[in-house]
């Protein structure tokens, strides 16, 4: 199927892939009292948690570090959906693969849809958290969130489609990705601030050409410190979602009609 | 004054070579994968690719019925998926003009954890419905389907026959050219068998294509005007069901 083909049939069946988003969102929470409130809720305790505990250890302000932290974890949460959990897409989607000759990236494309979508939700944190600390970054914040919304979205369609095909064809790739993310937590900005690296001179050259660190700036730039993202933040973004765009891509156009084998 | 073009709907298969891929049956870990290529030793026990249909041609024009029979592994099932475009073929063609409705397998396509409603809402969405066409159409299907009120339980609740009434119901109610059914609807009921027959004799008024994989030799007498006989991957009989059922009885192995 052509690009422009598979486009337009992912738009005629857009009734079907938000319906599949809009049931798994709902899905998650079915049975739990508090529902979807849990998306707001978990990472702002979390924050709490982890300020108390980061804040004594590196004696830093709680009240400052505490969003820096909440910014952090919504943000990585969604990237660890995205090449953690989104691997796991196709498998879920069996049903309807081994039924219907959709093209699979439908099935990613859903998946991408609901973190996304959960990490608008859990934005809602921030957004409170701001009001109450720097009520005066709150508009600067919601003026930039829908572009690094659909940013993050691209990124995260992109990331799950990789880790959708690794998976279905390697299953240790869940265990082997937890651990991988979990080293790449270590060496980024996630929680850990600009001044924990200055100790050391590669470490702060790693924070400062790290992707993920200018990802995070078009969050915190404008909620943490009241400044638009600039030129080099948007170029880093962008230029992840190309390049493992580029690398969905050609996986797809690969192993796209190869993935029923498979399930 | 206007004419409305009328589309014919075919099947055409050409020269169709199908193979399950060796690498599946022989796919390994991350980790066996990486030590078999250090260490370049021939990996143990590698299996063939199996071929499921070989230099396979086949035509089917509007308004024929056709029955497939065969014995297990005469690739009666990976037909018709090939048919739905589901499995990729290594030579051939493969030329399809309708919209395909299949019911393949007893999963089919359901999300076990959502109501049959909710599914219907699914099933219609995945066929290219919008919402308000589900909604129009829901009581048709719940009444076909007479599921009662198992309707609002969740699937993982349905018996295999319920699973097919409702299935059956919603692919056979919201329209389509073309219809593939597999096996499946053997595990419905006497009474819902022969709704489902007269279903698809309804549904075959209106001049479109059936493809049906079914052992019940008596249903394929009833419902199809053609009949064809797999094994091995290759037509070995085409013709009536009289003809062909004849043939298949009177060569068995």
């Amino acid at each position: 199927m052509k690009l422009m083909n598979t486009v337009h049939y992912i738009y005629r069946m857009r009734y079907f892939w938000l319906y599949l988003a809009r049931c798994d969102l709902i899905a998650r929470y079915r049975r739990s009292k508090l529902g979807m409130l849990w998306i707001v809720m978990s990472p702002v305790l979390l924050t709490v948690i982890m300020s108390v505990v980061l804040g004594s250890v590196f004696k830093m302000s709680i009240i400052e570090y505490a969003p820096y932290i909440l910014i952090g974890m919504v943000a990585w949460e969604l990237f660890t959906s995205s090449l953690v959990t989104g691997g796991g897409t196709f498998l879920g989607a069996y049903p309807y693969i081994r039924q219907f000759n959709h093209p699979v990236i439908i099935y990613t494309l859903k998946s991408a849809v609901v973190y996304t979508a959960n990490f608008l939700i859990a934005s809602v944190g921030i957004i409170i958290w701001t009001l109450f600390l720097s009520p005066a970054n709150v508009l600067l914040g919601l003026f930039t969130l829908p572009l690094t919304t659909v940013l993050f979205f691209f990124l995260s369609w992109a990331l799950v489609t990789i880790a959708a095909f690794i998976n279905t064809k390697y299953r240790d790739y869940p265990q082997m990705m937890s651990l991988l993310m979990q080293a790449l937590w270590y060496v980024s900005p996630v929680y850990f601030q600009e001044s924990m690296f200055e100790a050391n001179q590669y470490l702060l050259m790693l924070f400062r050409y790290n992707p993920i660190t200018h990802i995070l700036y078009l969050l915190r730039k404008p909620f943490l410190y009241c400044q638009l993202p600039v030129w080099s933040d948007y170029l880093f973004t962008v230029g992840c979602i190309v390049f493992f765009g580029l690398i969905a891509f050609f996986l797809n156009k690969k192993n796209a009609k190869k993935v029923i084998f498979y399930l | 004054m206007k004419r409305k073009l009328v589309r014919k709907c075919y099947i055409h298969m050409e020269h169709v070579d199908l193979c399950y891929p060796s690498l599946v049956y022989n796919s390994t870990t991350i980790k066996q994968e990486i030590f078999s290529k250090l260490s370049r030793k021939k990996k143990i026990q590698q299996l063939d690719d199996v071929i499921a249909l070989s230099d396979f041609s086949l035509d089917i024009k509007e308004g024929e019925r056709v029955g497939v029979i065969g014995y297990n592994g005469a690739g009666k099932s990976t037909l018709l998926k090939a048919m739905a475009g589901l499995y990729p073929i290594q030579s051939g063609v493969i030329d399809v003009q309708g919209e395909i409705r299949a019911l393949l397998e007893l999963t089919l396509g359901f999300d076990v954890q959502s109501t049959g409603r909710e599914n219907i809402m699914y099933r219609g969405l995945m066929l290219g419905c919008t919402p308000e066409e589900i909604h129009r159409q829901e009581e048709e299907i719940i009444q076909f389907a007479g599921l009662g009120e198992f309707i609002d339980y969740p699937i993982c609740s349905y018996s295999s026959g319920m699973m097919v009434r409702l299935a059956f119901a919603i692919s056979t109610t919201v329209g389509g050219e073309i219809l593939l059914v597999d096996e499946v609807l053997s595990a419905g009921d006497i009474e819902f068998q022969a709704k489902a027959k007269e279903r698809m004799l309804d549904v075959m008024s209106n001049a479109k294509i059936l493809v049906l994989v079914l052992h019940d030799l008596e249903t394929i007498r009833q419902v199809c005007n053609r009949t064809i006989l797999l094994n091995h991957g290759s037509v070995i009989a085409d013709g009536t069901p009289k003809e062909v059922i004849h043939f298949y009885l009177n060569n068995q192995k």
